[in-house]
């Protein structure tokens, strides 16, 4: 056994593995080889663990989170409470309100702006293990009806995207990541623009935004939102307002920064919208679909648009 | 064998801890790199054969499930792995401050390695802010549980290894 062993020279091996792990970028390179099969059964293996673990690892995180007091928890329970009231009552005028938006927008025909999109909640379960990235793992995958590529909301605001998924987990990518970047537009005046995730920017709690043409005039504060021309991510999505605007050089474009809509420091549950961009149906066949799907999703949406 | 199940375990345990657990102990967004302990451990116990072996894997567990580009972590990995375990004939058990600098190294490198081949080839180029925000960091985060971990991996190695020469 032990001649066996030192028969195999280490230096043979270390090239062996490092033509594989070539060869598997070149694939996945060219012909974009994700290796999504064996992800998902690993990924499939790790979560229930991944689950437990980050049960605990969330009871101890807020245990060093020294900031909820008991007594701080039972007065924000009775504000809580008191505010489900409110808004309970609040609900119910909404709805009226919005029943009657509804018919009229039928009448303009704009309808399809805000369909009422299927949701699903999610917890996190586990997060990337370097400092270099952004994703994190879901607790619901495939078996749920998560697809690679549905988009990620939580308090109404953008999270990101999912990017794998395997039977009872999915992974997905933040829209602070440094590789992430998303299509998106001014509300007040739907020009276009490119948001991009930054590592340099994290710290502050900023993203960067490209391509800002002259005529988009961005003023601190301005809502962006995930704009129509986006192949991934649906319409009409929060990412967050502007600041720190600067006119470059060329007095053609303007560069500036957004603050995220979401606190992702402190974010441990999300919602999965079930609609992808690709199969969100045309104008015509949208605006009966959206009538008929018409729930509560819609509200959240539609109030957060006002 | 026994050192391969050993290994198994290792792997898959500090993994569930550093994807579940220490990103709950994050400081400043910045958490230990417990694989590249481990990998650095194993490397420097054994020899290189087994550092680039378990980085491979090690490396090859991020990508399954994380990465974006499979092969990515698993060639750096690997590469600290066998690089690591050259220092293996300096090794001897009572030394930890000669394993904990090697382990240090080791995160230098893998982070370098990252990013040249994920930032700067997408032309991110302040290394400089890379550099002194994460890579130097995670290196001192990484040696401070280093300190405690390559103990815990060194008595369980040796253990096994004591084990299976007397089958």
């Amino acid at each position: 056994m032990k001649n066996n062993r030192k028969r195999v020279r280490p230096k043979c091996i270390f090239v062996l593995l490092v033509i594989l792990c070539v060869l598997a970028i070149a694939l996945s390179a060219a012909k974009g080889f994700t290796g999504s099969a064996a992800g998902s059964i690993v990924n499939m293996i790790l979560a229930p663990m991944q689950n437990g673990i980050n049960t605990i690892g969330n009871s101890a995180g807020k245990a060093a989170d020294k900031r909820h007091s008991m007594a701080a928890l039972e007065s924000e329970n009775e504000d809580l409470h008191n505010q489900i009231d409110m808004l309970n009552s609040r609900i119910s005028s909404m709805e009226q309100n919005l029943n009657d938006y509804e018919n009229l927008l039928k009448q303009v025909d704009l309808s399809e702006k805000y369909p009422g999109y299927d949701m699903t909640g999610a917890r996190i379960i586990a997060k990337d293990p370097g400092n270099w990235y952004k994703n994190f793992t879901i607790s619901k995958g495939s078996l749920d009806g998560i697809k690679a590529g549905m988009n990620v909301i939580a308090d109404n605001g953008l999270v990101g995207i999912v990017t794998k998924t395997s039977p009872s987990s999915s992974i997905v990518r933040s829209i602070i990541d440094d590789s992430s970047s998303v299509s998106a537009m001014i509300t007040k005046n739907y020009t276009n623009c490119v948001v991009n995730g930054s590592l340099e920017l994290k710290d502050k709690n900023l993203l960067s935004v490209d391509m800002l043409t002259e005529d988009s005039d961005p003023v601190d504060g301005d809502e962006v939102v995930t704009s129509y021309i986006s192949d991934k991510y649906l319409p009409g999505l929060l990412i967050g307002y502007i600041s720190n605007v600067e006119q470059d050089k060329t007095d053609l474009t303007y560069t500036a920064n957004v603050t995220p809509a979401v606190d992702f420091e402190h974010l441990s549950n999300v919602l999965v919208i079930k609609q992808l961009k690709s199969d969100l149906p045309d104008q015509g066949a949208s605006a009966s679909e959206s009538e008929s799907s018409a729930d509560g999703t819609e509200q959240a949406q539609t109030a957060d648009e006002e | 064998m026994k050192k391969i199940i050993s290994y198994i375990l290792f792997i898959l345990v500090l993994f569930l801890l550093q994807t579940c657990l220490f990103s709950h102990f994050a400081l400043g967004g910045i958490q230990p790199n417990l694989l590249l302990i481990f990998t650095a451990s194993a490397a420097i116990i054994n020899g290189s054969l087994d550092g680039c072996t378990v980085g491979f894997c090690c490396g090859l567990l991020i990508d399954l499930t994380f990465g974006t580009q499979p092969g990515l972590m698993a060639l750096g990995l690997c590469i600290c792995g066998y690089l690591a375990g050259m220092t293996n004939r300096f090794f001897y058990k009572e030394d930890i401050t000669f394993p904990i600098l090697v382990i240090a190294g080791a995160d230098l490198l893998l982070g370098l390695y990252i990013y040249i081949v994920s930032f700067l080839t997408r032309g991110r180029q302040h290394i400089l802010f890379y550099l002194h925000r994460i890579i130097l960091p995670e290196v001192v985060y990484t040696v401070i549980i280093a300190v405690f971990l390559y103990r815990i991996i060194l008595f369980i190695l040796v253990r096994m290894q004591k084990k299976g020469s007397e089958r």
